[in-house]
């Protein structure tokens, strides 16, 4: 309330000239008239005049008795031109102008002509090398080969249902859409490519490649004969 | 012969080259440019600083003193940037320090250099408050008042460098002295 009524007062301007003795002689008697009559003005200007006083007695006691400092600015150190005083300065030159419009002529120039070479060496190379076709080997073909690309030499043959093969040829591997599943062919324990009487264990282990299915059935032949001859003693028996 | 010239004059000879003539406008302004820099700064040091890079700024640009303004504004507007540039870095470092020392108050960074008050005196202790008050001012009110106190200049010295109505220098000062009055009244508390 008090300040929004300081600074209604026609005098409130007049208080800081005032203080700092910047009145003149008849400004500063109509002031010191009013400060009388209104109190509310004498405190405030009690209030901004303490204020004054610290900044005053700061002022006094910390900088007044500090010596000016000697500042040096040498010409080397300050006379640096920056950046745009040194572009400035080159284009201050009267053959700034047309030198520089000759290079960004010629630097673009060079570009197109550049740019011009690199297309037209795109298309001989297109014309020279068309581009390769991958041709997908059709996975049956390839299924159909496989027994003959196997390996024929070792003591088991690691195929089962699950496992997928891949085309044998880095090339159609690559190829392939997705891999292939093997051949249903069982499998068959090592020792039998040595059972087998007569052969070689290569020409065995080839066998068993091609024909094992039908060896795995020899069990059941026995069983089998086992039976007829149940059957004969049977009929011996019934005789 | 120097002497006799006017500080704009003192620039054109500068910018020609004359050694001395820049030296002059540094003899006439560099205790004027400390106070106000102490005033702005509160610090002794920075003030040096600040007054020192203010001189070198006005030496490197003063071939782009055009003479529309005075030279006392323009070493003023100089001054006073280098000063935020000071202090804007003082926050930086200040801010780091912070982070270094697990955020200790900022009222205690403030016044590392008092951190027992029990060895000041009171006087001391009072001036660290006004200081401060002054430093929490707004520019525009804290450049007036360094510049009536510190500068000791003229409400009509001021208006003309700083390019402002007389009217307006005064509502300033007048201004800044009534934050000031508060900020003195709270200040205490915060600070003990």
């Amino acid at each position: 309330m008090k300040n929004a009524n300081i600074s209604e007062c026609k005098f409130s301007a007049d208080m800081v000239s005032y203080m700092y003795g910047e009145l003149s002689e008849s400004e500063g008697s109509a002031l010191e008239l009013h400060l009388v009559d209104c109190a509310e003005c004498v405190d405030e200007f009690a209030a901004v005049s303490s204020a004054r006083y610290e900044v005053y007695d700061w002022k006094h006691i910390e900088f007044d008795p500090l010596e000016t400092p000697r500042f040096e600015v040498s010409y080397d150190d300050a006379v640096v031109p920056s950046w745009s005083d040194k572009l400035r300065a080159v284009f201050a030159q009267s053959w700034a102008v047309p030198a520089f419009s000759f290079a960004a002529l010629a630097i673009v120039s060079v570009l197109v002509i550049g740019l011009a070479w690199m297309r037209s060496g795109d298309e001989e190379i297109i014309a020279e090398n068309p581009p390769s076709q991958t041709v997908a080997v059709p996975a049956k073909d390839v299924v159909k080969d496989e027994p003959e690309s196997l390996p024929t030499v070792g003591p088991r043959i690691e195929v089962t249902d699950q496992k997928p093969i891949v085309a044998t040829a880095a090339k159609t591997k690559a190829s392939l859409p997705k891999p292939h599943v093997a051949p249903k062919i069982r499998e068959v324990p090592a020792t039998t490519a040595v059972s087998v009487k007569g052969l070689d264990p290569k020409q065995a282990t080839a066998k068993n490649e091609v024909k094992a299915a039908p060896t795995l059935n020899a069990f059941d032949d026995e069983e089998d004969t086992s039976l007829r001859l149940a059957e004969l003693f049977e009929d011996l028996g019934t005789r | 012969m120097l002497k006799e010239l006017t500080d704009e004059k003192l620039v054109e000879l500068a910018v020609s080259k004359d050694p001395d003539a820049f030296g002059e406008i540094m003899k006439r302004w560099e205790r004027k440019i400390f106070a106000l820099c102490f005033g702005m700064l509160g610090r002794e040091d920075d003030a040096r600083d600040a007054a020192q890079e203010t001189f070198i700024a006005a030496f490197r640009n003063i071939s782009n003193f055009r003479g529309e303004a005075k030279v006392s504004s323009w070493l003023h507007r100089i001054a006073v940037n280098q000063c935020l540039t000071t202090k804007r870095r003082a926050k930086t470092r200040s801010e780091e320090f912070l982070d270094d020392d697990g955020g200790e108050s900022e009222r205690v960074f403030v016044t590392p250099a008092h951190r027992s008050p029990a060895n000041t005196t009171e006087a001391t202790e009072r001036l660290i408050i006004v200081r401060q008050a002054v430093s929490s001012l707004p520019v525009d009110l804290r450049q007036v008042i360094v510049m009536k106190e510190f500068e000791e200049m003229t409400f009509q010295e001021i208006s003309e460098t700083l390019e402002l109505p007389l009217s307006t220098v005064k509502s300033r000062v007048y201004t800044a002295l009534r934050q000031l009055r508060m900020k003195l009244e709270r200040l205490p508390m915060e600070i003990g």
